[in-house]
């Protein structure tokens, strides 16, 4: 009985100092809070309350009084305050502190260390309180149209909350959405914690749907100065419908009464008009699915290859004598459907594409969030909001982002003390910028921290058994190296790194949208990550290369040039095939070797073309045959057979509805280095 | 087959506890969840007999998940016993009146959990 004793208090313990220490985080967010601006958020201050609950629920089974005793009291005081029935002050904030660091005495205590702590003066002014809010406006639930079964699961916390939105003028929206049962904890939770950058999500109950059994739905009850169009388009992918609750709001600027009739024309009766207008809507946008556009796309993708054919036949026509004046006309009007067509995509393509200031506040948010986590400062800039990219491609890069600056903030940014003696400001500044150069859209992310410690990168390569240990690395093998899977330079794991997902995640996704990041740094000054992605990823340009009797698209976004040569001037270093471009020394792939074409290499000719592509900070050469010029081209998937294949993209069609591949730059040079390593040993 | 109880309780410790003392004292099978989400996944899974849930949890809170059981049609009957706290006691009335079969206030004795347990187990 004792030992089974010992070992649950000692699970108390355990799960004591775990709340005790998320009562900390939070009670230093809600004070940050309430600094700033005079108010903590109702959600912040429930969950302070239910730590405290937990932990006097805890206390009170193993008969801990003291503890019990305090919390107790403590739980009552922040009820209150969660109730709207108290207020919070910065007394109150040094209080909570304190009776913290006093919870946090106690249970040492109970575990038979620390020393005894006199809780009584703690207890008295708890009860001396918070002061009493004014009496809630007592807002009636009337003219809310609330479901009953939403209304009755309704805590009283979650009841205040309602009464509190009505009373700050706020719409209440009933959103329902629908997830696929393998996900829907994780999908739900992002869409919430959007939500709640926008209002307030009140209360989440999720609902049976018999119609979709392998799905849950979930209707939120959520309060907002949003419309409903705004709110819509937030649960747009969650396929929500959501539903105003409040009557329409009375219009409170009606036309103003103190102004004179001009003329003395008879007046119109003063009969308001029906409300006909209101169903037009405010907005005069339509939300599309973006499959659908995808589906156009495709179409004019198609419409491209009959503009091609008509081409052939217009020449045709042409090189025929007696009808050569009609065949010139045939291919004027052909050039004419070329210009159109390709204003059409372009307006397909401006469809797709939104503001990256959308998810400016989100990175903003979370950079803020991470710097709390780690104790440092950060003042994070934003630049370039109204850059618009494909609004896919926006969502995919989110992640990417936040990787990156996570890293920036937990190993660029040194903690204030630090930044003090170094003598620069307390706060450190993080910096993104968007911007479009021809079809791309650049992100650069800059900090002024330490800069990449090179010695630090190397050790850890060295201990993780990625470089032996005696390597020369120049600073741009340096650079890759924070790139590789697995690395971290973290010596102990911490909440925002060091948790296997690395930087090498980041390259992963950027080549996934036939992106490239670079690296730049300067110890003590700063570093900067540079992003560069296509605006879509619907159609791309790319470069029509032969090789070993095949057509092969390379997308342009990772060609960097191309040059003509000979067979002989071709190098070998360490068995590899290399090219001294202006110094460079370039690695060298054969497509027709890389993809087994070669079989007789005798007749091949002497003269090459190699493409140089990028390969994350470096570049290599792709040996070709030929180049046959530049084409748009709608890049299809290959599907699951072949989807996963190293060095394609998808397939695309060119003209005479011949299937091409299109290869894909990142994963075709991954095994070049492969080749390296298996060489080398 | 032996029955399947879940418990829902966002604290470790104390989830640990219950599920401890059934497992001593009981002939039933205990499941654990420590979030709403969770159990939503479980009991989606399993065929619960019997379900006890805290009501001050983090994503849904326990009268959420008894107003969705409530309407689920292999869990309409099932009992469900409320665990609370004596400042839940607003809380507490709600969750009976949409439901649940009855409840437990900290601080609880095992013998008073099982108890408890044994009246509503079918």
């Amino acid at each position: 009985m004792d030992k089974s004793r010992d070992k649950a208090l000692k699970d108390f313990v355990v799960e004591a100092e775990d709340i005790l220490e998320n009562l900390a985080e939070d009670l230093e967010a809600a004070q940050e809070q309430f600094e700033a601006r005079g108010k903590v958020k109702p959600d912040r201050i429930n969950k302070i309350f239910r730590e405290m609950h937990s932990l006097k629920g805890l206390a009170s089974m193993f008969n801990l009084e003291r503890i019990t005793t305090l919390s107790h009291d403590l739980e009552s005081l922040l009820d209150r305050i969660r109730l709207g029935k108290s207020k919070a002050s910065p007394a109150l904030f040094s209080l909570l502190g304190e009776s913290r660091s006093a919870l946090r005495n106690l249970v040492a205590e109970a575990q038979g260390g620390g020393e005894e702590t006199d809780i009584v003066p703690l207890l008295a002014r708890i009860s001396g309180g918070a002061a009493p809010a004014p009496e809630p406006a007592g807002v009636a639930f009337g003219g809310l149209m609330l479901d009953e079964s939403t209304l009755k699961s309704l805590t009283e916390y979650e009841e205040h909350r309602l009464r509190e939105n009505l009373a700050e003028d706020n719409r209440i929206y009933s959103v329902q959405v629908g997830f696929d049962f393998s996900d829907f904890d994780t999908r739900l939770r992002a869409l919430t914690e959007r939500l709640s950058d926008m209002g307030e999500v009140i209360s989440t109950l999720p609902v049976m749907d018999a119609a979709q059994a392998d799905g849950i739905h979930f209707r939120l009850l959520f309060g907002t100065t949003l419309s409903m169009e705004q709110v819509e388009a937030q649960v747009v992918d969650a396929s929500g419908t959501v539903t105003d609750l409040l009557p329409p709001k009375a219009e409170k600027t009606a036309p103003s009464q103190t102004a004179e009739p001009e003329t003395a024309e008879p007046q119109e009766p003063d009969t308001p008009e029906p409300d006909f207008e209101d169903f037009r809507g405010i907005s005069n946008t339509v939300r599309v699915d973006i499959e659908k556009l995808d589906a156009v796309m495709g179409i004019v993708g198609e419409l491209n290859l009959v503009k091609a054919a008509f081409e052939q036949l217009a020449g045709r026509v042409q090189a025929i004598e007696e009808h050569r004046e009609l065949g010139a006309d045939m291919t004027k009007q052909v050039r004419l459907m070329t210009r159109k067509l390709g204003d059409l995509q372009r307006s397909i393509i401006d469809i797709r594409l939104v503001p990256i200031s959308q998810i400016f506040a989100r990175l903003n948010r979370t950079a803020r969030r991470l710097a709390r986590n780690a104790d440092k400062k950060v003042s994070v800039q934003l630049y370039g909001g109204e850059t618009e990219l494909d609004k896919m491609m926006m969502d995919e890069l989110v992640t990417p982002l936040i990787h990156i600056i996570r890293n920036s903030i937990d190993h660029g940014l040194e903690p204030p003390g630090e930044r003090l003696s170094a003598e620069k400001p307390e706060e450190g500044l993080l910096v993104i910028t968007a911007y479009q150069k021809g079809n791309s859209i650049i992100i650069d992310v800059t900090d002024d921290g330490r800069g990449l410690q090179e010695d630090k990168i190397r050790q850890a390569a060295v201990r993780q058994g990625l470089v032996k240990k005696d390597a020369t690395l120049t600073r741009e093998d340096i650079l890759d190296i924070i790139f590789q899977p697995g690395f971290t330079s973290a010596e102990k794991v911490t909440e925002v790194s060091g948790r296997g997902v690395g930087l090498d995640a980041v390259i992963t996704a950027i080549q996934q949208m036939k992106g490239n990041i670079s690296v730049w740094s300067e110890p003590g000054k700063g570093t900067t990550f540079q992003i560069t992605v296509p605006i879509t990823l619907a159609i791309i340009q790319s470069l029509i290369v032969e090789c070993g009797d095949q057509i092969f698209a390379i997308p342009i976004s990772s060609v960097m040039e191309t040059f003509r040569t000979t067979l002989s001037d071709i190098q070998l270093v360490d068995q590899r095939e290399v090219f001294n471009l202006r110094g460079m020394t370039l690695p060298l792939l054969r497509l027709d070797e890389r993809f087994g074409l070669t079989k007789d290499r005798k007749g091949k000719r002497e003269r090459i073309y190699v493409v140089v592509a990028r390969r994350g900070e470096k570049a290599a050469g792709i040996v070709v045959d030929d180049l046959i010029g530049e084409q748009e081209t709608v890049v299809h998937p290959l599907g699951q057979t072949f989807g996963h294949l190293a060095g394609v993209a998808g397939a695309t069609e060119i003209g005479e509805n011949q299937v091409i591949l299109v290869i894909d730059t990142a994963s075709l040079f991954t095994n070049l280095e492969a080749g390296r390593i298996q060489a080398s040993h | 087959m032996r029955i399947k109880v879940l418990v829902v309780e966002d604290n470790n410790a104390m989830r640990s506890l219950i599920t401890t003392a059934l497992d001593q004292h009981l002939n039933v099978d205990v499941y654990e969840a420590d979030n709403g989400f969770a159990a939503l996944k479980l009991i989606a899974e399993y065929d619960f007999k019997m379900i006890l849930t805290d009501i001050n949890m983090p994503d849904i809170n326990g009268l959420e998940l008894i107003a969705f059981l409530r309407q689920h049609p292999i869990y309409k009957d099932v009992p469900i016993l409320i665990i609370s706290t004596e400042a839940g006691e607003e809380d507490r009335r709600r969750g009976l009146a949409i439901g649940a079969n009855g409840y437990l206030t900290k601080p609880f004795t095992e013998g008073e959990l099982v108890n408890l347990v044994q009246q509503h187990l079918p």
